[in-house]
């Protein structure tokens, strides 16, 4: 676990609105080890797509302002889109949110493989054998290779993206919420399957974004929180759950209802206020205004620091 | 599959009935009368005689029974094929007159509107891509769409037919030729035919950009397009299938403008005089032909029906989502 | 021996009763084919009860919500609100009706519409019920409601959807519905949009509002959010219900194989899914192979459901109903 395999310094994004320009990614230092899966945690427009679509693809009204990213050890075009697709697909790779409807409706799932295949150079015979492997692995039969992508269902769709996504092995992976718009069991079979795909070496490391921290709870090694366009903290996955130490990750956590805790037993509450504009977000920690902890210094940024080892926090009080 | 189609045709059928009762009621709720116009034009002298030729008349037209039995009449003669004897041209049959003037309108509109749709959605496309060509192809497009048929028509034989005198402006083929299959007749013909058929071509094809470039934009932006880009899909295969896709609702959007179409025909081959059905109509307006008037309505409205008919089956054919539907989907 | 649960409960605790309804659907491109959507489906909803509704999808969690606010026909037996069966409700009665029932569902966003102003939503229960209360009264009556949904009017008045956050719209839309004194709020997945923060809170409400007597039918696939507070649970799959009681009864001691392996599957903090999947098998480690609802009911060997006689549930301890664990209908077990 030692080398690392992604490595983000300084990142910001911001999105161009008819506003002015939202500062979607504000400072964004981290780094994810070889063979680490990492869950981007946080609730929406905390910035964790933005921060998996600025690895990937920036769309149109993204704009990288600042930064660099690194991934083994070669830094990534991220501003420069057509010098990316050297990288897309065969080094980095997003699961998109929208798996549902990421397969062209008009074309046979197998001619669309070849033909994608083919433009980037890979001739399609040479992983057949492949892909047909992992089909069978995530318990697909051949045959959808001759269907179109309405005739599958839900979970059926979000194997397919994932085995297509992951057929030329990059090295980091990145999920975006894959199994929120799956029911439970489905859910469970997804998740695990990402595990598997990394155990195999089909990626080696991972990134997996999602709203629900008892998710990557599940699979994740580390969990990092992000909150109003900044990282909260990074730390090991238990040490995340068990004890957190930035006010928001603490709040968060508790206010998740478990299969068990009852309304009678224990009353649970949720963070009061909304996160500030990231327009013009305000200077200091952002999470100021609904911190219960917040004091004087808070108007100082406070900066990411490890404060053990492999957990990374921002917060004075930290 | 079979079902669908079953369900489909007798939709058309019933279609094709209402259309051909409606066809039959509108000339006989029009003001006139077509009989006594016929005999005041005969210019009988006595009264008498003006008496027994309207009877004569009458009786030859079949509008002497009651109007229910004229209906029937109606039905039985045009599944005989017999679609009465034409006022206007008497003692012509209409089929006959009607069989004259069909080849000119389908010259007519085939090609105006299957080049028009390739060439309009191609030509959106590629506008859609650059900065440049969206903005100035946009403007010109909504123009050309928004142009009335007859103005267009009247624009174009007023500069190319009179001004720069390069293409006759009215009829088929020179009024000095009789129909042979010799050169100077086909050229002629061809002359005649290209006026008209430009200022069809003209106000279709801004249509049909303007659809293609809004589709294909949508297109661009569906969750596919962005899945092939973020796996480094080169811009030529995003832009097929966006295309492709894109061309889908312009076929529905084909059978859906089929009427608007005819009807934009109609209009230019009177600017022309061009001896289409367009041309048939107003003479049969003018001259108060029930039979004609009737004739050339059902020859369109047949060609409508078929014509979607047609499109139904072709987009069953490239679109395997409608196929799904009618299997009753597999979830 | 209709409805299973009804067994010795007095009759003015009732709230809502389902009883035995069905819902078919009618798919292809013509109607072909059929899908059951609801099967045979019975529970009630008592006065200050939260009674969760909890399955995946097409499981007819929301066709059931709909049959109650009468968004879709009532088919099979009956559905009664205080006693009276609302299936042939039409206009007038239909009005009053909505006066006691109403209805909140998944997306703040789309239930307001977004040219107009958010409270636009009370303007139209006053126009329709109240409209001879006068404006200033009216103006307390809304800021009372709102107070019970924990909104202070400043706040939310006079805004644009869009400037408010989902929890905001959805507690709104809920102060809307508790304008007209209502007996039964259907809550169909009302916090599945929310964030995580503002979620606990919306749920919080709902208990508070039960409290105050409100019979509740909280409709979720989230099991987490289901069993937090919840008085019962009812557990749907493909239409049936599979098993039904107290949530700790349910949750803690599931009987039927569908409820175990939901448990198995739902991600949950402090403890993985290895964890619960060991702690459940031992737990259910002396039901393999048995079918509790066959070894009360010997002679069913059919379908379940279809003989009118025969409850579509057995009951395996006290507050604790299981259908058969085949429970798919189709075939016997």
């Amino acid at each position: 676990m030692s080398k690392v395999s992604l490595r983000v310094a300084g990142l910001k994004v911001h999105y161009r609105t008819l506003r002015g320009d939202v500062k979607a990614l504000d400072d964004v230092t981290f780094a994810v080890a070889d063979g680490e899966t990492m869950g981007l945690a946080g609730e929406s427009g905390c910035g964790k797509t933005t921060l998996g679509k600025s690895l990937i693809r920036l769309d149109g009204r993204m704009r990288h302002v600042d930064g660099t990213v690194e991934l083994d050890d070669e830094e990534l075009p991220i501003g420069d889109t057509a010098r990316m697709n050297d990288f897309r697909f065969r080094e980095v790779f997003i699961i998109p949110q929208y798996a549902m409807s990421a397969m062209n409706p008009t074309r046979k799932i197998g001619k669309m493989t070849k033909e994608l295949l083919e433009s980037r150079g890979v001739r399609f015979e040479t992983v057949r054998t492949e892909l047909k492997r992992r089909l069978e692995l995530v318990g697909l039969a051949h045959d959808v290779l001759d269907r179109y992508p309405i005739e599958l269902s839900g979970g059926m769709k979000q194997r397919m993206v994932m085995v297509l996504s992951t057929l030329l092995n990059p090295s980091l992976l990145v999920a975006d919420e894959v199994t929120s718009a799956l029911d439970v069991s489905t859910q469970r079979a997804v998740a695990e399957t990402l595990v598997d795909f990394r155990d195999r070496g089909f990626v080696r490391s991972m990134i997996v974004i999602t709203h629900d921290v008892s998710l990557v709870y599940q699979i994740a090694d580390s969990i990092m929180v992000m909150y109003a366009g900044k990282l909260a903290e990074k730390a090991p996955t238990d040490v995340i759950v068990d004890s957190p130490r930035h006010p928001y990750t603490q709040l968060l956590i508790s206010s998740l209802p478990e299969v068990g805790v009852k309304y009678a037993d224990k009353r649970l509450t949720g963070i009061p206020g909304s996160p500030p504009s990231l327009l013009d977000p305000p200077a200091g920690c952002r999470f100021r205004d609904r911190c219960p902890l917040a004091f004087d210094k808070c108007s100082e940024e406070p900066p990411f620091v490890e404060v053990e080892h492999g957990h990374y926090v921002a917060c004075w009080k930290a | 599959m079979r079902r669908y189609f079953g369900r489909k045709f007798l939709i058309y059928a019933l279609t094709f009935f209402v259309a051909v009762t409606i066809n039959f009621m509108i000339p006989r709720l029009m003001p006139g009368d077509p009989v006594r116009s016929m005999v005041a034009r005969a210019g009988m002298q006595t009264p008498e005689a003006a008496a027994t030729m309207q009877e004569y008349y009458t009786r030859i037209f079949g509008l002497d029974v009651p109007i229910w039995q004229q209906y029937l009449n109606f039905w039985a003669a045009l599944l005989r094929g017999d679609l009465g004897i034409s006022i206007w041209l008497f003692p012509q049959p209409v089929t006959g007159v009607i069989m004259r003037a069909v080849p000119y309108t389908l010259a007519l509109l085939i090609p105006a509107i299957l080049l028009s749709w390739f060439a309009g959605n191609k030509f959106g496309a590629f506008a859609a891509r650059r900065k440049w060509l969206d903005n100035t192809i946009l403007p010109v497009g909504y123009v050309l769409t928004a142009t009335p048929y007859m103005w267009l028509a009247i624009l174009l034989a007023w500069a190319l037919g009179i001004i720069a005198g390069i293409f006759p402006i009215a009829g088929g083929y020179s009024f000095s030729l009789a129909p042979t299959l010799s050169w100077t007749f086909v050229g002629s013909l061809l002359a005649h035919w290209f006026l008209p058929f430009v200022s069809l071509f003209l106000v279709f094809f801004g249509g049909w950009a303007i659809g293609m470039r809004n589709m294909i934009i949508y297109e661009l932006e569906a969750d596919y397009s962005h899945y092939l880009q973020a796996l480094g899909a080169p811009q030529r295969l995003v832009r097929k299938y966006a295309f492709r896709n894109a061309a889908l609702p312009q076929i529905t959007g084909l059978a859906l403008q089929l009427g608007v179409i005819v009807a934009g025909a109609v209009v230019t081959e009177i600017v022309f005089s061009y001896p289409g059905l367009g041309h048939l109509i107003l003479k049969a307006i003018e001259n108060q032909d029930f039979f004609l008037l009737q004739g050339a309505f059902l020859f369109i409205v047949i060609g409508v029906l078929l014509a979607n008919f047609i499109i139904d089956i072709v987009y069953v054919l490239v679109d395997p989502r409608t196929r799904t539907g009618m299997g009753g989907g597999s979830a | 021996m209709a409805t299973t649960s009804l067994a010795g409960k007095p009759e003015a605790e009732r709230c809502c009763t389902v009883d035995r309804v069905s819902m078919v659907y009618k798919i292809g491109a013509f109607g072909g084919t059929d899908l059951p959507a609801v099967r045979d489906v019975s529970f009630e909803v008592r006065a200050g009860e939260v009674v969760s509704l909890i399955g995946e999808s097409g499981s007819g969690k929301t066709t059931l919500g709909k049959m109650i606010l009468r968004l879709c026909p009532i088919t099979g037996e009956t559905i009664t609100v205080d006693g009276v069966d609302i299936s042939t409700f039409k206009r007038r009665r239909l009005k009053t009706y909505y006066r006691s029932v109403q209805g909140v569902f998944q997306d703040p966003f789309s239930s307001y519409n977004p040219i107009f102003k958010a409270d636009r939503v009370f303007s139209m229960i006053k126009d329709e019920y109240f409209a001879e209360v006068n404006a200033a009264e009216w103006r307390r009556k809304v800021a009372a409601s709102l107070e019970a949904v924990r909104l202070s009017p400043d706040e939310v008045l006079n805004k644009y959807p869009h400037q408010l956050s989902g929890g905001q719209l959805q507690r709104i839309l809920i102060a809307r519905a508790l304008l007209l004194d209502i007996r039964l709020l259907v809550a169909d997945e009302i916090i599945s949009m929310l964030d995580a923060s503002t979620r606990i809170d919306v749920l919080n409400l709902l208990a508070d509002l039960k409290a105050q007597g409100l019979g509740i039918l909280f409709i979720t696939h989230d099991l987490s959010l289901g069993n937090y507070v919840s008085d019962k649970t009812v557990i749907l799959r493909r239409g049936r219900i599979v098993e039904m009681g107290a949530p700790d009864r349910v949750f803690g001691n599931p009987l039927h194989p569908y409820t175990k392996s939901l448990l198995t599957s739902v991600p949950q903090l402090h403890r993985k899914w290895e964890r619960v999947e060991a702690e459940l098998a031992a737990g259910r480690a002396g039901l393999t192979g048995r079918c509790i609802y066959h070894e009360r009911y010997p002679n069913g060997d059919g379908p379940v459901g279809l003989d009118a006689e025969r409850p579509t549930l057995a009951e395996a301890e006290d507050d604790h109903f299981v259908a058969c664990f085949q429970a798919d209908g189709e075939e016997t077990c």
